[in-house]
């Protein structure tokens, strides 16, 4: 890697490192302003209501809350949960959600990026035939529907009616139970990088250098998988920022419906139940995850073409 | 191939000369800007199809629930969860209130909520990015980062928490869309604004002591329409779908109000029993989402052929 | 590029291969879902229906729910009350916790002093009112004041150990209705030796919580499943017929309904919406909840203050359709603020059966009613905004039929106002900010009082803020009196006030529609505190 590069995920790490501080100031003022209060119990007088404010802290003023959070956190500790899971450590809580919720998502990644691949390649070898067409017209309808839909149309088919398939999640039967979301979840990626793959391969395909290629008298399973494939997969990266993104946010709604006990999951159950703390490290490890993702595919487009990054940056 | 193998015959070749009359030559007729795109438009068969669902269902959304004798909110148990039949075309709901006026207002709500957040965020986009873009410097440096950090925290998440803290109703909602999706118009504003003011005639214009104002409106604005016009028809779908993911976690619209998201999430509830109820929805639903992306796509290719599949 | 291939064909093999879970038919294995979470097991902060469900079956206490939904020895295995009504005295049993040490009167001593000391949800239970523990009084008002208790503070609770097996209790006043209270939750013992060793982690997960009960924990996976197995040191292991407890947690009714079907629950509770599909099966059982749904009005509005206005309101709801068409849970139409199954009179009747019926439909009436209200106020025409939580459910089903029913009158506007409960309650209604909210209240005990006490004057939860003061003086009665007959007889009066003022709108009284499977017997069911007993449960 040259000085330059080196320098330039320098300051995009710091960049991402400012923007995660004022992202969490944000988020805590925002959990701040929630209606309420995160002591729920209507049985409570209201100076027991104060009592117990008063041990959480949190009849502090804010900015000491903040800074108190900050410390904590550097330690790891997220402090505990108020009401939802009453004084147990949120740390614990939100890292087993959110495991979960990134298998999913990662298998969701890999098995859409595969079965995409392979149907984009069909596509654009098939080009301009029924084939082409019914793949084109298979992606459109993933890219443009919800996962949400998917995950309720195939609940309504495997588990409900053909039973199939347990309708949610349990850690007993971990495997089968995911089988649903995580299909739920690939549909989406499989449209997108089909699509996207199709057209990168038509390009290709019709490139001088494929011309030239075939004028060699290569055979064209070197001809595909060596020279056409391999040139259009690199653009194909650009698009994994924006299908992770889609990922988490499908994840959410999915996790509902398939009742999998996720980060999405949790961090609305938190929020109706006003759990502060569990809001809290919930909305900033999406964040935190989100700008990770962000700063890796910035990175990776500017070692793989340093044009990009030239561009991006002035 | 060996080369010195062929064998040329006579009747390999033949004459052209006279057959083509080279002093004319065939030049397409010159048409106008917009007459070019809509041939181009017509010619995407998806295009095509997405706006007449759009305009099917638009018209639906905006008469049936008028011409129906039933309203959207009465309830009336002696007839609930009947499936769909002559008198009833979308069934009754576990209340007994008719589907097909409900789900028609829903649709209406939908589309009237997508519709005015994506005209706020226009305004708010367009006028964020032209002033970064055009003023430049340290006003563009320090609105950029705020754009940015606005779109580090995932859209959901921030929708979630602005509906917790200003409570759901038909105008919260769409302000907390409005805010989450102007950004994207901001960028496409600002890139079209960098690049356009370093044009030529917009340095002609100022030299004849054009004001900033006047640059703004006259020479960079019509230069970003098309742009924002597929923008917009790209981001209905997305405002479609985040009231949807509302209504899913809870933070839909008030009883009795009704909108696609609604609408599917109360079908869900009994969807073992009576999957019609859902489906329907879903269905109007999916049909809406995918012709706004065809139609978006369409115009796309038919407004700036250039950015095709960007 | 080959390595990630064979990593994806590998992964997808393990997807498509993964066997079968197993299912519940084992006759030893009892699973049971759930819709909630457990959320604590500290019986000092525990304060919801699935978290006493899941404690129960670990802890027992002095007394416990016997089989067929009374109160009978739990720990204790006999008491006796003075003659004043005020020490009651508790002989225990030799029971042993689960890692055998012997279960002492100092452990219920302790765990009383420790809901004070740390100022858990339900030292409110020990005050004035309920369990009128002598001293309990004073404690809450230090906590109140945020003063710090000391030992010596927290050593003048009314409860002693007179020696390892015998409990004495000292009350304020007579409570007629104490050994029932001792089967609650937050009056269990705690290990004292146990509970130190493990600090704050106490009660948080399967490993740090000791029982003295019918099962011991095995697992626990919030927001998923909890699992246990049966305690052998329990006193009547012999009579515990299943080996293995399994609840399933956070099931959306939906998914148990069809996790039952699959065989894989033995328990689950369905919402209205699935109720069609099953009624007319074999394992559909209608079950009371004992929480009472009603329309808390703010009196502070002018228009609301108005009594007819109120009635028209009342009179305007068709509760029996609601119940029957709507909610189909097995709900039933209020015809009081005291719920009917809640409490029995010294002569062995219900409160309800004894009480007036407040309620009925009918819209002309209701209609009437709001004419003359809007008269007596001089408009035309009156806004209300109805508040509810979309996250309660049904408070949404209920919400729209009332949005319905309301909407229907002439001379009234609805407007909704949609919310969370925790909105509901700690925002709109500790402020004010409300017309009429939906809301409900569930029971802590099985006497009249603890829904009766709502109407005080000083209530907190009298968001209201009703007051009467023949009300409050016949309340005051109610808690003094000695004379059992005559103390039902003041609460049966104090009904009549409230409900002829109409300061509440009580409209149903809660059922829960469950699957159970028919083979299974004995599965203990309460409206008061632990909703569900396992220790009889035979399959």
């Amino acid at each position: 890697m040259s000085n330059s590069t080196l320098k330039y995920i320098g300051k995009r790490l710091v960049i991402s490192l400012i923007t995660l501080f004022v992202i969490l100031m944000v988020l805590f003022l925002m959990v701040k302003f929630l209606p309420g209060s995160p002591i729920n119990n209507e049985k409570l007088s209201v100076s027991a209501r104060a009592a117990i404010e008063a041990q959480y802290g949190l009849d502090q003023p804010i900015p000491v809350q903040f800074v108190r959070y900050i410390q904590n956190m550097l330690t790891g500790d997220f402090g505990v949960s108020f009401n939802l899971y009453k004084d147990m450590q949120v740390s614990s809580l939100v890292g087993s959600a959110a495991k979960l919720s990134m298998i999913y998502g990662l298998c969701a990644v890999i098995i859409g990026t595969v079965i995409g691949m392979f149907l984009g390649v069909f596509a654009a070898l098939h080009k301009n035939t029924i084939w082409d067409t019914i793949a084109t017209v298979i992606s459109v309808i993933g890219v443009s529907i919800p996962s949400f839909v998917f995950a309720m149309l195939i609940l309504l088919l495997f588990a409900s009616k053909l039973r199939l398939l347990p309708t949610s999640y349990s850690s007993s039967n971990a495997v089968r139970s995911s089988i649903m979301p995580i299909l739920a979840l690939s549909v989406g990626v499989i449209a997108n990088v089909a699509r996207f793959t199709r057209t990168e391969m038509v390009s290709v395909l019709t490139s001088e250098y494929m011309t030239l290629a075939k004028a060699k008298g290569l055979d064209r399973k070197t001809l595909i998988f060596k020279h056409a494939l391999r040139n259009a997969l690199i653009p194909v990266i650009t698009i994994l920022g924006p299908i992770l993104v889609n990922l988490m946010t499908g994840t959410m709604v999915v996790e509902k419906i398939c009742s999998v006990p996720g980060l999405g999951k949790l961090l609305i159950n938190s929020i109706l139940s006003n759990d502060y703390n569990i809001i809290l490290a919930c909305s900033f490890l999406y964040a935190a995850m989100y700008i990770f993702m962000m700063l890796i595919i910035d990175i990776s487009y500017g070692i793989i073409d340093p044009r990009i990054r030239l561009g991006k940056d002035d | 191939m060996d080369l010195e193998k062929i064998e040329f015959l006579p009747d390999d070749f033949e004459f052209v000369g006279d057959k083509q009359d080279i002093t004319k030559d065939v030049v397409a007729p010159s048409l106008p800007a917009w007459k070019d795109s809509l041939n181009r438009f017509k010619k995407n068969k998806g295009a095509v199809i997405g706006l007449i669902c759009i305009l099917v269902i638009a018209v639906f959304a905006i008469f049936a629930p008028m011409f129906s004798s039933y309203k959207f909110d009465a309830i009336n148990t002696k007839i609930a969860s009947i499936s769909p039949c002559a008198e009833h075309f979308f069934g009754t709901d576990t209340y007994g209130r008719d589907l097909f006026v409900r789900v028609w207002t829903g649709t209406r709500y939908s589309l009237f909520i997508a519709v005015v957040a994506i005209f706020i965020d226009v305004i708010v986009g367009m006028t964020y990015g032209l002033i970064s873009g055009y003023f430049g410097g340290k006003v563009d440096s320090v609105m950029q980062r705020i754009q940015e950090i606005i779109n580090s925290i995932p859209t959901l998440v921030i929708l979630t928490l602005l509906l917790m803290v200003m409570k759901a109703s038909l105008f919260t909602i769409i302000m907390a869309l409005s805010f989450t999706e102007w950004i994207g118009m901001s960028r496409i504003t600002r890139a079209q604004v960098l690049r356009v003011k370093e044009e030529e005639f917009v340095l002609a214009s100022r030299t004849l002591g054009a004001s900033n104002l006047f640059i703004i409106f006259k020479e960079i604005l019509p230069n970003i329409y098309s742009q924002m016009i597929i923008m917009i028809m790209m981001s209905i779908p997305n405002a479609i779908f985040y009231e949807a993911y509302l209504s899913f976690v809870g933070l839909g619209l008030p009883i009795p109000m009704a909108s696609l998201g609604t609408l599917i999430n109360d079908g869900f509830n009994s969807i073992t029993i009576y999957p019609y109820m859902m489906v329907i929805p879903v269905i109007i639903f999916s049909i809406l989402m995918l012709s706004f992306n065809l139609f978006g796509d369409g115009l796309r290719d038919a407004l700036d052929p250039t950015m095709k599949e960007m | 590029m080959k390595k990630l291939l064979s990593m994806v064909l590998c992964a997808m093999m393990a997807l498509t291969l993964a066997g079968c879970g197993g299912s519940s038919d084992d006759s030893s294995t009892y699973t049971y879902s759930s819709e909630l979470d457990i959320k604590n097991l500290d019986s000092s902060d525990a304060d919801d229906g699935c978290s006493f469900t899941a404690l129960h079956a670990i802890i027992d206490g002095l007394m416990k729910p016997a089989k067929d939904g009374t109160t009978t020895y739990g720990i204790a295995k006999s008491s006796e009350v003075s003659e004043d009504g005020l020490t009651h005295t508790y002989k225990l049993r030799d029971a042993k916790w689960s890692n055998g040490d012997a279960v002492t009167a100092n452990d219920f001593v302790y765990a009383w002093q420790r809901i004070f000391k740390k100022k858990g949800n339900y030292y409110y239970m020990f005050c004035d009112g309920i369990a009128s523990i002598a001293g309990a009084q004073e404690l809450s008002d230090k906590i109140d004041a945020e003063q710090d208790l000391t030992d010596e503070d927290l050593n003048k609770l009314g409860v002693k150990a007179v020696d390892d097996k015998t409990l004495e209790i000292t009350t304020t006043t007579r409570v007629s209705f104490f050994d029932e209270l001792m089967s609650f939750p937050c009056f269990y013992p705690i290990n004292q030796k146990f509970c130190e060793k493990q600090g704050d982690k106490y009660g948080k997960s399967a490993d740090s919580i000791l029982g003295n009960g019918a099962f011991t924990m095995t697992k626990w996976e919030p927001g998923s499943v909890a699992e246990f197995e049966k305690n052998d040191k329990f006193y009547a292991a012999k009579d515990v017929k299943i080996d293995k407890l399994v609840m399933k947690l956070v099931q959306e009714p939906k998914v148990a309904a069809q996790a039952f079907e699959a065989g894989e629950t033995d328990f689950a509770i369905i919402n209205s919406d699935l109720v069609d599909k099953y009624k007319k099966d074999e394992s559909f059982k209608n079950i009371s909840e004992g929480f009472l749904f009603y329309v808390q009005p703010n009196l502070e509005n002018a228009d609301l203050a108005n009594l007819n206005v109120r009635k028209a309101l009342s009179l305007a709801i068709n509760r029996k359709d609601l119940c029957e068409n709507v909610l189909k849970d097995g709900s039933q139409a209020a015809k009081g603020f005291v719920p009917s199954g809640l409490s029995i009179s010294p002569e062995g009747k219900d409160f309800r059966d004894e009480a007036a019926t407040y309620t009925s439909y009918n819209k002309k009436a209701a209609q009437a009613a709001l004419d003359e209200g809007l008269k007596e106020l001089g408009k035309s025409e009156i806004t209300l905004r109805l508040t509810y939580g979309t996250d309660e459910s049904p408070m949404d089903v209920f919400a729209t039929y009332l949005q319905n029913a309301f909407s229907s009158l002439k001379g009234l506007k609805i407007e909704m106002v949609a919310t969370t409960k925790q909105d509901r309650i700690y925002n709109k209604q500790k402020k004010g900010d409300f017309d009429l909210s939906v809301t409900r209240w569930g029971p802590d005990y099985g006497d009249p009082t603890t829904y009766l006490t709502l109407a005080l004057t000083d209530n907190n939860n009298n968001y209201g803020h009703w007051s009467n003061a023949e009300y409050d003086s016949i309340m005051g009665k109610v808690s003094s009196e000695t004379d059992a007959n005559a103390r039902w007889q003041l609460m049966i009066d104090a009904e009549k006030i409230m409900m002829d003022d109409l300061c509440y709108i009580p409209v149903f009284e809660k059922g829960t529609a469950t699957l159970q499977n028919t083979k299974v017997k004995n599965l203990g069911i309460k409206p008061v505190g632990v909703p569900y007993t396992f220790e009889y449960v035979s399959k």
